[in-house]
């Protein structure tokens, strides 16, 4: 998926901690990717504004400028940053509930926590350096997004995984039985959904999306959520009609959401 | 620890059935109607709930109006709220009117969806409902 981005593909990696950038850039070394390695925000900054980045590692904790300052000033158009959407990947000995809301508050995309597995290191470079997946068109048209608002779509994840464990103090058994649980029980929702929708039923219209809505934040499926939202809050006020094209896009995030989760939870015991 | 599960939707029963299930049975109710019936039928029995966890909104009779039903019948048997079940309210409405009615209608605690793991177990310990 990598291979042909790689020999250009730019890394910041700002870490203070010697072993740790070490482990890292080793890890990086071996998927055929560099790194420029800084040892504080304030480094971190001064080579953001130096050259567009495609990706930042960025430890929380360092000295002169922390990593949540140094995204704050990533993410602030006024900053001299080259590239203020460029995805950061927090580094943090915490991976808390609370540790990963502050990350996600100044604008942090993700999360690794400490000591770096390369596993897990694997799988974020794959995340965010992979082109993103096509943004549906018919999703802008429903919202009548801008095309640039896209990022913003990008960035809210289709699984928060480490959310929906988080939430399970870590209990993968639980989430394994809660998310067969639900790929299995939404599109009866979704199905309903439609109904209520044809019948021009605009209080089941907005109990399924609510319905849906819950399901989805227990999961972390970030994107359907926003979707059912949007059909909630929508169906209270507005006519009907226009939320056809949601529900096809409640259907494709439901679709997109069920890959990623199938693979992780997979139907053994299905046909 | 005996609990009844409030829950209109699959998903969220199954998180609080997964969660809650290591601490002794747990019954289920798909809305508010359901609940205060087999509630009723559980404390006819003598045999009833440690735990209600409640959702709000329900068809047929919703998590307010049930927990009304609830703390009522539990009077009429001379049971007062502190030494009846304990009432978990959780919902997604984290709206101050719905937290104030659901306190002054005798609720014991209030969890905001989506329900954490951690966060639960507080309350059942507060609650001294388990160590």
């Amino acid at each position: 998926m990598l291979d042909s981005k790689r020999k250009n593909t730019r890394i910041l990696l700002a870490e203070d901690n010697i072993t740790n950038q070490l482990v890292t850039l080793a890890v990086l070394e071996n998927m055929g990717l560099s790194a420029d390695a800084v040892n504080n925000g304030q480094e971190a900054i001064n080579a953001l504004e130096s050259a567009p980045y495609d990706l930042v590692l960025m430890d929380c904790h360092m000295p002169l400028l922390d990593g949540y300052e140094a995204t704050r000033r990533i993410r602030n158009v006024q900053s001299r940053v080259l590239n203020h959407q460029v995805p950061v990947v927090a580094m943090t000995a915490h991976a808390s509930l609370s540790e990963r809301e502050r990350c996600l508050q100044c604008g942090m995309d993700d999360f690794l926590s400490k000591p770096v597995i390369p596993q897990m290191l694997v799988e974020k470079l794959e995340k965010w350096l992979s082109d993103p997946p096509p943004f549906p068109q018919r999703i802008l048209d429903a919202y009548h997004l801008e095309p640039s608002m896209a990022h913003h779509w990008k960035v809210l994840p289709v699984w928060d995984r480490e959310g929906m464990l988080a939430r399970l103090m870590g209990d993968t058994q639980v989430a394994k039985t809660i998310g067969r649980g639900f790929l299995a029980d939404v599109p009866l929702q979704i199905k309903e959904l439609k109904t209520s929708l044809s019948a021009g039923d605009a209080a089941g219209v907005v109990r399924q999306a609510h319905t849906i809505k819950g399901a989805a934040a227990i999961i972390g499926g970030e994107r359907l959520k926003a979707v059912a939202r949007e059909i909630e809050q929508s169906a209270q006020t507005g006519p009907l009609g226009a939320l056809h094209a949601h529900l096809d896009a409640m259907r494709t995030e439901f679709e997109v959401l069920k890959q990623q989760m199938q693979q992780v939870f997979p139907a053994g015991d299905e046909k | 620890m005996k609990t009844l599960i409030v829950e209109d939707d699959f998903t969220s029963r199954l998180l609080l059935q997964e969660l809650l299930k290591s601490y002794g049975p747990t019954h289920i109710a798909v809305n508010g109607r359901e609940a205060v019936e087999a509630f009723r039928l559980a404390m006819e029995e003598n045999k009833p709930y440690d735990l209600i966890c409640l959702d709000i909104l329900m068809p047929e009779l919703d998590g307010q109006a049930a927990l009304k039903e609830i703390r009522h019948a539990e009077e009429a048997n001379k049971i007062f709220s502190t030494n009846g079940a304990k009432v978990i309210m959780t919902t997604s409405l984290e709206d101050p009117k719905n937290v104030i009615t659901a306190f002054s209608g005798l609720c014991d605690a209030y969890l905001v969806k989506p329900v954490e793991k951690a966060k639960l177990l507080e309350r059942l310990r507060e609650l001294r409902l388990i160590l």
